[in-house]
């Protein structure tokens, strides 16, 4: 039986016009890996900085803490957040891990600076100790900054949206780095857009728009009521091979007389061999299952 | 030789080469941060906002550098708290706060008092005129500023660079942000009177801007502005002493004819840099040099 490491009571907050978050209440065990997702403005950022101690709760109560006590955190920025024109290399943003400890010199001791080069070379970017930070791949910017997070030695590690605006291979290099470092015991909360990503990497999720609309493993919450409440439009599901992969639903494809209109008007695209005559009907052997 | 000896002879010029240096570098290293944190402004603000401060001082008869660097802190939290909330940005607290301040002090000058200031002297600064006292001030803003900076580089550091999630990481970036508020206000009052109201953004922000624009590394960054900084005000001073020009234009120019030069510098190497790669893979994908933003 795990203790909780985040335990929500009945939270609000509020930047002055509605609720936010709006009286969300749930736990998140040690050791636990979990996706937060929802809509733009569903209250992802705010609930991780409800988590991190940055922002306080108009109502209700955070606690952030284990079986031992207080839990040392680390937070991951959005990339989006960052400014690539700082004069900083990748070794000057990962030594930040521990700009909190007391000393007094501005340089940092050897041994943080090997723990540093660790970290780095364990994360494949050991060779880019010395680079700025603006001359990085999307993936190797998002790499530096949980090193970063590593220099703390976290228990809690938070991200937010660690997977935009990356391209799939990275994307699924920087899941599958997160799964490490959960197996090695820290907990890991992200946010993220990307429902088919977490969907395959991650083992429970959160969904959130405002309110809490759903918890617990992809297979459980992705379903399609719990995104049309999500995201208050049709999505649909397909389960292939145990894999859960979901699309949204475009309007002009909601019914088959639309659909059909649509076909006709829209000349397909295609390679190579001239198309197979037009077919009705689903072949591809898939479950679907559509929202309201 | 003796252009550069002769000003050493005369106590006021000595008193005004070493007042350049350290000014120059206060300003350089305060100017860092400044830039960094793109409140470019706050210098010209804060300026504005302590002239409001020296004349309050002077109306009820309190010490300048208490008064006015009483008032210029005041004025610097008030920036920061008014900039916390996510509906105004940093340049329009600063707008708001130090155009007040400073209407506070014409509103002062323009009583039936006597004032003696001279206008002059406050807008564009008078080197030349600082007095033991005045160099003391500066010579003690000097020392504690760089101890902040070096006692305190990473927690700065990451102030400027990532303050959303500092807190996060055991750095408390409220006690930071009123540090770097006092560091502001005792910058400004100690120089004020060197430099001028007009002028000393300038000194603030283009040292850190051409130390930009040949460095990656923050810690070279902060070296380099300081250095600048230091080397631009001595030899603004030299000019001043020769032509009888403002100390504060003068120096002001030095920096500004220093960022052309390498402006221009940085932006043909860097275009003979991608020509060469150019020439050497067909095309090439170059990240560019520094860049710089101001604002």
């Amino acid at each position: 039986m795990h203790h909780p490491i985040i335990e929500f009571k009945d939270v609000s907050y509020t930047y002055g016009e509605g609720a936010v978050l709006d009286h969300i209440s749930l736990t998140i065990p040690e050791g636990a890996f979990v996706g937060v997702v929802g809509p733009s403005g569903a209250g992802k950022t705010t609930m991780l900085r409800l988590i991190s101690g940055t922002t306080k709760p108009a109502a209700g109560s955070v606690h952030v803490g284990s079986n031992s006590g207080k839990v040392r955190l680390a937070v991951v920025p959005q990339i989006e957040a960052i400014d690539w024109n700082f004069p900083v290399t990748v070794e000057e943003v990962v030594l930040l891990g521990r700009a909190a400890d007391r000393r007094l010199v501005p340089w940092a001791p050897a041994s943080a600076r090997s723990e540093a080069a660790e970290i780095m070379s364990k994360l494949g970017i050991g060779e880019l100790a010395h680079r700025h930070i603006r001359n990085l791949s999307g993936g190797q910017q998002q790499r530096a900054f949980i090193a970063r997070a590593l220099m703390r030695k976290p228990e809690l590690l938070l991200l937010d949206e660690p997977t935009a605006g990356v391209d799939v291979k990275t994307r699924h290099d920087i899941l599958h780095l997160l799964h490490s470092l959960n197996h090695e015991g820290i907990a890991i909360v992200l946010t993220t857009h990307d429902l088919n990503a977490v969907a395959a990497h991650l083992p429970s999720l959160v969904c959130i728009n405002r309110r809490l609309i759903a918890m617990g493993t992809p297979q459980e919450v992705l379903t399609p009521d719990v995104l049309s409440q999500l995201y208050g439009a049709d999505m649909i599901v397909i389960q292939q091979e145990g894999m859960l992969l979901i699309g949204d639903v475009p309007s002009a494809f909601k019914d088959e007389h639309a659909r059909a209109q649509h076909s006709d008007r829209i000349p397909a695209a295609h390679f190579g061999e001239q198309p197979p005559p037009h077919q009705h009907g689903d072949e591809t052997g898939h479950t679907h299952e559509r929202g309201a | 030789m003796h252009y550069l000896t002769d000003p050493w002879h005369l106590g006021f010029s000595r008193h005004a080469l070493i007042a350049g240096f350290l000014a120059g570098a206060l300003c350089g290293l305060v100017g860092v941060y400044v830039v960094l944190r793109r409140m470019s402004y706050i210098g010209h603000g804060l300026s504005h906002a302590i002239f409001g401060g020296a004349v309050a001082s002077y109306a009820v008869n309190v010490n300048f550098y208490l008064g006015a660097g009483a008032w210029g802190f005041l004025s610097a939290l008030l920036i920061n708290g008014v900039s916390r909330r996510r509906q105004i940005g940093a340049d329009a607290a600063i707008g708001v706060v130090t155009t007040a301040s400073f209407a506070v002090g014409v509103a002062l000058i323009s009583h039936p008092h006597k004032f003696t200031l001279n206008p002059d002297a406050a807008l564009f600064g008078n080197i030349l005129g600082v007095t033991t006292n005045g160099l003391f001030v500066l010579l003690g803003v000097t020392i504690f500023v760089a101890a902040v900076v070096f006692f305190r580089y990473r927690q700065l550091l990451f102030i400027t660079f990532d303050p959303e999630v500092a807190d996060a990481y055991g750095v408390n970036s409220k006690r930071y942000d009123t540090l770097f508020a006092l560091v502001m206000a005792a910058t400004i009052v100690s120089t004020l009177q060197l430099l001028g109201v007009t002028l000393i953004a300038a000194i603030i922000v283009v040292p850190a801007i051409v130390a930009r624009l040949v460095t990656d590394s923050f810690g070279k960054l902060v070296l380099t502005s300081a250095a600048v900084g230091a080397s631009c005000s001595v030899v603004g001073v030299y000019l001043s002493y020769y032509n009888d020009i403002p100390s504060g234009a003068t120096i002001v120019l030095v920096t500004a004819a220093l960022f052309s030069v390498v402006f221009v510098v940085t932006a043909l190497t860097a275009r003979r840099r991608l020509s060469r790669l150019g020439a050497d893979h067909g095309s090439a994908d170059i990240g560019g040099g520094p860049s710089v933003h101001v604002g």
